[in-house]
C-alpha cells in the first residue's frame, strides 16, 4: 500500500537525492529504514507527506497517487499519515495537554470528544500526569513521547518516525520503540527511519538499507555487512 | 473549531503586542477622524437643510405699490422651477410677528406704537427655494424686476457654512487617506511578523492536515479584530464625548442660534458606525488574507 516506482530526486541540478528508487510496503508492516546521514531519508519521508514532489516516477500510497493528488485533497490524504519529527517539533508555548489536542482541533474534532481522546493517549504514551506541563519542562524522552502521542491521536494508518530515537538516551529509547511496536500491533503501518544499528539488531523487523539515495538491502534484521559492522564495534 | 479558530488568532496578536497595538491605534486614529468628519458634516447638512427650509429669500416692493399690484408682480414673475412655496406677508402680518418676537407679547411696550404700524408698506413675500445652492443666482434674478425694493437673505452664512463643510472634507479625505495607507502597511506588517513567528506551528498543522482554511483563518480573524478593536473603541469615545464637546463649540463660538440646534448623536450614530466597523473591518480583513496567502502555501 506504499509504493515507490522508479523515483527520481533531485535537489540540485544533476545530484540525484534519490535515484531510481524502488519499495513496496504492505499493510501493517513496521520497517527500518537505514542509511548514513546524507542517504537521502529524510527525502524519502517528505515524498510520503507530499511536501517534495519527486523530479519523475510514481508514488502511490492506499488509493492515493502523490503526483496528481489535488491540492485540495492533500490535507485528507495527510491526516491518514502521523508523523514524528526528527526534532520533536512540539509548540513551545502550549501545553501537553494542548499540543496533543491541537492534532485533533486543526482536523475539526468537537472539544468534548478531543478532551476524551486526549486523556486516553497521554494514558498509553505514560504522560497522562504532566498534561499540564510545557515542553522545556520535560525530558527529551518525554517530549518524544508527547510527539507520539500527537501523531497516533488521529488513529493514522501509517506512522512515520524521522530519528525517533536520535538524541535519547537508552532507557528512553526503549520506551519509545516499545510505544511503536504497540502502535504497530494495533495495526498501523510503521516506518522508522534511524541510523542506531543497535536498535535495529535487536528487533527483528523489516530493515531497508539506503545509501546514496539507492537501497541497496532491504533483509529482515540487519543485513551481513552491517552485522559484521555492530559486532566490531 | 471555532473555539480554536480564535484562541489562535488572540495568540497571533499577543506574540506581537507592539505591532498590534500600532495596527489598532493607527486604525483607531483613522475612524477617529472619519467620526469627526462625519459628525461636522452631518451637523453642518442638516444647518443648511434647516436654513433651506426655514430661512426664505424676503422681498420688500416699493412703497408706492399697493398689495394688489404686489400679488401680480408675484405672481407673475416669481415662480420659477427653483420655488418651492411663496407667501405673502401683510405689513400687520410683520408687525404682529415683530411684537411677538422682541416685545415678547408685553402690551406696554406695543402700546407705544398704538395705532401705528412702524412696518407700514412692508408688505413682503418670503420665497423658500427648493435648494439653497440656487439662491444667488434667483436673487439676481429677483432684483432685475420692476417694483422690487429690496431682497434680504442670509448669503454669507451658507456660504461660510458650505466653505467650511469643503474644507473638513477635504482636510479630512487627505488625513484619513494618508492614515489607511500607514495602518494597511502595519496590518500587513503585524500579520507578516506574527506567520514568520508561528512558521513552525503552520508547517505542523500543513503536515498534520489542516487545510488551508484552517491555517489561514486565524490570521484573517485577527485582523478583523483588530479592525473591530480600532473601530469600536473611538466609536465610544465619540459617543461619550460627542455631547460635551458640541457644547464647548457652541459657547466658544457663539454660533447658539435659536433655529440651528445641533444634531443629537443618537440621530447619526448607528450609520456612522456601520460605516466606520464596516470599512475598517473588511480593509483589515482583507490586507490580512492578501498577507497571509502570500506567506504560507500548501
Ligand atoms: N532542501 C535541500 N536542498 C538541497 N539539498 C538537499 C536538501 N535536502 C536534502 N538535500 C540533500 O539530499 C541528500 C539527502 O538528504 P536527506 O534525505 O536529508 O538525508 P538523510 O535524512 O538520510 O540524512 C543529501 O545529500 C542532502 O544534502
Ligand atoms: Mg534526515
Amino acid at each position: 500500500m506504499i509504493l515507490f516506482k522508479n523515483v527520481n530526486v533531485k535537489y540540485e541540478k544533476d545530484k540525484y537525492a534519490i535515484k531510481d528508487f524502488s519499495l513496496h510496503i504492505n499493510e501493517g508492516e513496521f520497517v527500518f529504514i537505514v542509511g548514513k546521514t546524507g542517504a537521502g531519508k529524510s527525502t524519502i519521508l517528505k515524498l510520503l507527506t507530499r511536501e517534495l514532489k519527486p523530479n519523475s516516477g510514481t508514488i502511490r500510497v492506499f488509493k492515493h497517487n502523490l503526483d496528481s493528488i489535488k491540492n485540495s485533497k492533500l490535507p485528507y490524504y495527510r491526516r491518514k499519515l502521523g508523523i514524528v519529527f526528527q526534532n520533536f517539533r512540539l509548540l513551545n508555548d502550549r501545553s501537553v495537554f494542548d499540543n496533543v489536542a491541537f492534532a485533533q482541533e486543526i482536523i475539526g474534532v468537537s472539544s468534548f470528544k478531543i478532551k476524551k481522546r486526549v486523556i486516553k493517549v497521554l494514558n498509553l504514551v505514560g504522560l497522562r500526569n504532566k498534561y499540564k506541563k510545557f515542553p522545556r519542562e520535560l525530558s527529551g524522552g518525554e517530549q518524544q513521547k508527547v510527539a507520539i502521542a500527537r501523531a497516533i491521536i488521529n488513529k493514522p494508518d501509517i506512522l512515520l518516525a524521522d530519528e525517533p530515537t536520535g538524541n535519547l538516551d537508552e532507557v528512553s529509547t526503549n520506551e519509545i520503540i516499545d510505544l511503536l511496536l504497540h502502535v504497530n500491533e494495533m495495526g498501523t503501518t510503521v516506518v522508522v527511519i534511524t541510523h542506531d544499528l543497535h536498535l535495529v539488531s535487536r528487533l527483528n523487523k523489516r530493515v531497508i538499507r539506503i545509501n546514496d539515495g539507492n537501497i541497496i538491502s532491504d533483509t529482515i534484521g540487519l543485513d551481513e555487512e552491517l552485522t559484521e559492522y555492530i559486532n566490531v564495534n | 473549531m471555532i473555539k480554536f479558530i480564535f484562541k489562535t488568532a488572540f495568540q497571533n496578536l499577543g506574540t506581537k503586542k507592539l505591532f498590534t497595538f500600532a495596527s489598532i491605534c493607527t486604525i483607531a486614529c483613522s475612524v477617529f477622524i472619519f467620526c469627526i468628519f462625519f459628525s461636522v458634516v452631518t451637523n453642518i447638512r442638516t444647518f443648511i437643510h434647516t436654513i433651506e427650509t426655514t430661512i426664505g429669500i424676503q422681498v420688500f416692493f416699493d412703497e408706492e405699490l399697493n398689495e394688489e399690484e404686489i400679488k401680480q408682480i408675484a405672481n407673475s414673475n416669481f415662480l420659477t422651477e427653483d420655488v418651492k412655496s411663496m407667501r405673502y406677508i401683510s405689513s400687520n402680518e410683520a408687525w404682529e410677528y415683530f411684537k411677538k418676537e422682541y416685545f415678547n407679547d408685553r402690551d406696554e411696550l406695543a402700546k407705544a406704537f398704538e395705532g401705528d404700524n412702524p412696518l407700514a408698506n412692508s408688505s413682503s413675500y418670503e420665497i423658500l427655494l427648493y435648494n439653497i445652492s440656487k439662491q444667488e443666482e434667483y436673487v439676481n434674478y429677483i432684483k432685475t424686476i420692476k417694483g422690487v425694493r429690496q431682497v434680504n437673505y442670509s448669503s454669507s452664512l451658507i456660504n461660510v457654512l458650505t466653505n467650511i463643510n469643503l474644507g473638513i472634507s477635504y482636510f479630512s479625505f487627505v488625513l484619513m487617506f494618508i492614515l489607511i495607507i500607514i495602518a494597511i502597511i502595519l496590518i500587513s506588517n503585524t500579520i507578516a511578523v506574527a506567520s514568520q513567528y508561528r512558521k513552525n506551528e503552520c508547517e505542523i498543522m500543513k503536515l498534520i492536515g489542516a487545510t488551508n482554511f484552517m491555517i489561514r483563518s486565524p490570521f484573517v480573524i485577527g485582523g478583523l479584530l483588530m479592525g473591530f478593536f480600532g473601530s469600536i473603541i473611538p466609536l465610544l469615545v465619540i459617543y461619550l464625548l460627542y455631547n460635551y464637546i458640541v457644547n464647548i463649540v457652541l459657547e466658544k463660538t457663539h454660533l447658539i442660534l435659536s433655529i440651528l440646534r445641533p444634531v443629537s448623536i443618537e440621530y447619526f450614530i448607528f450609520d456612522m458606525a456601520s460605516i466606520s466597523l464596516g470599512v475598517s473591518m473588511f480593509v483589515c480583513g482583507f490586507v490580512s488574507y492578501i498577507t497571509i496567502n502570500r506567506h504560507t502555501d500548501v
